[in-house]
């Protein structure tokens, strides 16, 4: 079904080359019998569980395929990954320290909304339509009925467009992209996934931090299979896509069909999508400008007299790049210590807000700062300061 | 012809002029003032983040170069006429919902020094865009 639908897409572009050596009014009677073509729904599942790989070949599908008399909904799931929304703050969302220690990916989706943990226990349904077919009320419905109607469980879709297990826990959560000729809702479908994970993926330990971009609106969440342990991935593929499909007149039949992006013709777009979304300069890089104020305090004992300090951090933070970086101390004096400060301010502008990038710097600062006892055992302790803001 | 000279005195008479994509543009000499709609700000709901442009960018007629999310939709939003962005409204950094509050006037998106004065009349006048969006 792949060839068909890239066969479709270049038929289209063909046509509309076609189109403009033809008289206006001619174009219009073919488009007005074409509208008149009822649509067509289909289903693909990715084989993939790479979620850069998913995304990408989502944006693929996107961005080839001509909606206009043809749905597409798109089944996937991935390996452990955390995915935040085109314009939110990673830092501030979810546990990067956690997910690194933990080999959990990480990446940025073009849609709205907020960050979401996603493993083999959760199904992503994206409905890809015409601008004027998008809905997402209609296509929770269709998920609600079709689940309900292969398992005796109780789902509803609430006003945030989530879908609720017994009136209390977020099974599901929406976000959509949208341009002026066609959009997608997405949606994910936790089914059975390891909710200790998510919840220790989603809690970030940064504070301090101002931050401008969409803030997520945490639930409290649930499995399907919680309800229902017969609840898998091939039967809740099944009965999604039998929902879907039999919107199809009655002599269109279609099954879903399973793809690996790895392989299709389109493959080499595919990867090159894929690699601006692995990016750095997308992933972290695309955060909305946000600032950091954070203030510590240390006992220091076994120097002449025993001394408290204490330290005012301040740093904005543009693009993922550090733009600025203030640091106030008090309660010791040192003419070296002032010094680090001092360079360290100029060193750390324009460096990526990112821990081992920041921790070579200001070894490297340390290390060729002249400092000695007391004072290196200060400087180490505001370079730790400063990492723990990066997690 | 008689769209022509409507869109030429729309221009002169500093009216609003729009896109089919629901972006409208006001000309002050040759730097155009875009925003969206009041009816494409009703469409999208409760903005709570705007994507602008860099000033600098060059914007491409009919291409996206700003993006505004609004109940977890991120939509693009076009550029209705050629040229360098030379001002962007940084209000909306603090306050996107200036954009469904004062979307004619507080919740414009960016300025663009016009290259090609023709775009223009492509553009619909206030009365033809209100009668496009009476049909959808």
């Amino acid at each position: 079904m792949m060839t068909s639908l890239m066969t479709q897409a270049r038929l289209l572009q063909k046509y509309s080359k076609c189109f403009r050596d033809i008289p206006q009014h001619y174009v219009r009677n073919v488009t007005r019998t074409l509208a008149t073509h009822s649509t067509t729904y289909k289903a693909l599942v990715s084989k993939s569980t790479n979620i850069h790989k998913n995304l990408a070949f989502e944006q693929y599908l996107y961005s080839t395929i001509d909606f206009h008399h043809t749905n597409l909904l798109f089944l996937w799931r991935n390996d452990p990954c955390v995915v935040i929304g085109r314009h939110q703050n990673p830092w501030v969302e979810c546990n990067i320290g956690f997910l690194q220690e933990h080999n959990i990916a990480l990446a940025r989706r073009h849609s709205g909304g907020g960050t979401v943990y996603h493993d083999n226990g959760n199904l992503n349904c994206t409905f890809f339509t015409a601008r004027n077919g998008y809905n997402r009320k209609r296509n929770l419905n269709l998920l609600v009925e079709a689940i309900t109607k292969s398992w005796d469980i109780d789902l509803t879709v609430n006003e945030r467009d989530d879908i609720i297990l017994d009136g209390l826990y977020k099974i599901s959560g929406t976000a959509a992209k949208l341009d002026k000729t066609k959009g997608y809702h997405h949606c994910t479908l936790l089914f059975n996934v390891q909710a200790d994970t998510l919840q220790e993926a989603l809690s970030a330990t940064h504070i301090g931090c101002k931050s401008k971009a969409t803030a997520s609106f945490p639930a409290r969440i649930a499995n399907l299979a919680d309800a229902d342990n017969t609840i898998t991935y091939e039967a809740l593929i099944a009965s999604v896509a039998e929902q879907f499909l039999a919107q199809n007149r009655e002599n269109q039949v279609y099954s879903a069909e399973w793809v690996d992006p790895g392989s299709i013709e389109g493959c080499k777009d595919i990867n090159k999508i894929q690699e601006d979304l692995q990016k750095w300069e997308w992933v972290f890089g695309k955060t909305p400008p946000f600032h950091i104020h954070r203030q510590f305090r240390k006992d220091f004992k076994g120097y002449s007299s025993h001394v408290q300090i204490h330290l005012d951090i301040k740093a904005e933070i543009v693009c993922g790049l550090v733009e600025k970086i203030q640091i106030n101390m008090k309660g010791f004096d040192s003419k070296n210590i002032e010094e680090f400060i001092r360079v360290l301010h100029q060193e750390c502008i324009g460096l990526q807000f990112r821990k081992h990038t920041l921790e070579y710097k200001l070894n490297e600062l340390l290390n060729t700062s002249h400092m000695y006892d007391a004072d290196m055992e200060i400087g180490n302790w505001i370079m730790s300061c400063i990492l723990d803001n990066v997690q | 012809m008689i769209n022509r000279s409507i869109s030429s005195t729309n221009r002169l008479l500093g009216a609003r002029v729009y896109a089919e994509s629901h972006e409208w543009v006001l000309m002050n000499e040759n730097t155009a003032t875009v925003g969206i709609s009041d009816h494409a700000q009703g469409m999208l709901g409760d903005v709570v983040f705007v994507d602008l442009p860099e000033v600098g960018d060059t914007a491409e007629a009919g291409n996206a170069c700003a993006t505004v999310e609004s109940v977890k939709a991120a939509s693009d939003i076009y550029a209705p006429v050629s040229g360098e962005i030379v001002e962007v409204n940084t209000a909306l950094e603090n306050e996107p919902s200036l954009i469904n509050t004062s979307p004619l006037d507080n919740g414009w998106l960016f300025k663009v020094k016009v290259q090609d004065g023709e775009q223009l009349s492509e553009l619909k006048s206030e009365d033809q865009y209100l009668a496009t969006i009476e049909d959808e």
